[in-house]
């Protein structure tokens, strides 16, 4: 089961984000206003929490080299992060029983996000990055989740 | 890692990459090259427009690259830039191009920061003459910005220019790439 998923690009910005609520409405994304704002503190937590966890994680692994994927469990939900060398995360928020994730946010990025993104012909606006509204990518994406859930 | 290891990679790429007629490639990148001559006033612009170029298909190449090619880019966190010089050369060369280039120990300097990149078989080239007026031309220059431009998403600050063309009586193609350092973007701007 998929709760919620985000993507941030290599400079913070959280480029996609989408949630699958646990009563299997999802139809509540941040409609009100009160509810958008809170959208946007969630994404820049989790960007923080993302980013200060796995510089805390390098500092005591016996490995020299950072992690690309963690992923910590709770009684009520598991978070599971991959980043990729170019520094773009992909966030995953699943049931507790859920097993590593890392191959499929792997294939996230390369069979959906370099195909549909990377590849698209369509404009890009530098001061906008984000690709809610890119359609193509939305269906892949979805396509795969359900794939995988 | 190995270089027949990265050899191996860059040819089982090669093998699985969507391809394109390498005529149809040749001749539409000459015409961009002829477009940019008639649309700009001098030859330096056109070198520079087309490292412009490069850069950008670079920031997206890299992506392909990193996804398609599973290399583990650890190399480039800890600014190996040898390891890098022969991914560059034997996977990414061979992926996207069909040739693999070499990187000749000689050209390393003496701390390791600066290395050139030989291209004997440079497709680019290919069926191309360089009249006498264009001479200050570096027709391959998009290479050198593709190159600076998918190295930046991993994080390494390079200049790369081309110093060697056939097209100007040089036995291959050649670049020459400064490595920087590392950039940090450690703290975003939250």
């Amino acid at each position: 089961m998929i709760y919620r998923f985000l993507i941030y690009d290599k400079s913070s910005t959280c480029i996609y984000y989408d949630e699958w609520s646990v009563n299997n409405n999802g139809a509540n994304k941040g409609v009100t206003p009160a509810a958008a704002l809170d959208a946007e503190e969630m994404k820049r937590n989790t960007f923080g929490l993302v980013f200060e966890l796995k510089r805390f994680l390098s500092k005591l692994s016996p490995s020299p080299t950072a992690p690309d994927y963690f992923s910590y469990t709770t009684n009520k939900y598991k978070l599971h992060v991959y980043e990729t060398a170019t520094s773009m995360r992909f966030v995953l928020l699943t049931d507790t029983k859920t097993g590593n994730m890392k191959q499929q946010l792997k294939k996230i990025y390369s069979d959906v996000y370099v195909e549909t993104v990377v590849k698209s012909l369509e404009p890009r606006n530098p001061e906008d990055p984000s690709i809610q509204g890119n359609k193509q990518f939305t269906h892949e994406l979805n396509l795969f989740l359900s794939s995988i859930s | 890692r190995n270089i027949k290891m990265l050899r191996q990679r860059g040819d089982d790429m090669f093998k699985k990459t969507e391809k394109i007629n390498a005529e149809l490639f040749i001749l539409t990148y000459g015409s961009i090259v002829t477009q940019l001559i008639q649309d700009f006033d001098t030859i330096e612009q056109v070198n520079t427009k087309l490292d412009e170029m490069g850069y950008n298909i670079g920031i997206r190449l890299i992506e392909e690259f990193l996804a398609k090619s599973k290399v583990e880019c650890t190399a480039s966190k800890r600014g190996e830039i040898k390891e890098v010089a022969d991914i560059i050369s034997k996977v990414a060369f061979m992926m996207f191009l069909g040739v693999s280039a070499t990187v000749p120990p000689s050209s390393w300097n003496s701390d390791n920061t600066v290395f050139s990149l030989v291209v004997e078989d440079n497709p680019l080239i290919e069926f191309v003459e360089l009249p006498e007026e264009y001479k200050n031309l570096w027709y391959s220059n998009i290479i050198s910005g593709v190159i600076r431009g998918a190295l930046e998403m991993i994080q390494l600050k390079v200049t790369v220019k081309q110093v060697k063309c056939p097209l100007k009586g040089d036995e291959a193609t050649e670049f020459q790439i400064d490595y920087h350092g590392i950039i940090n973007n450690d703290i975003p701007a939250l």
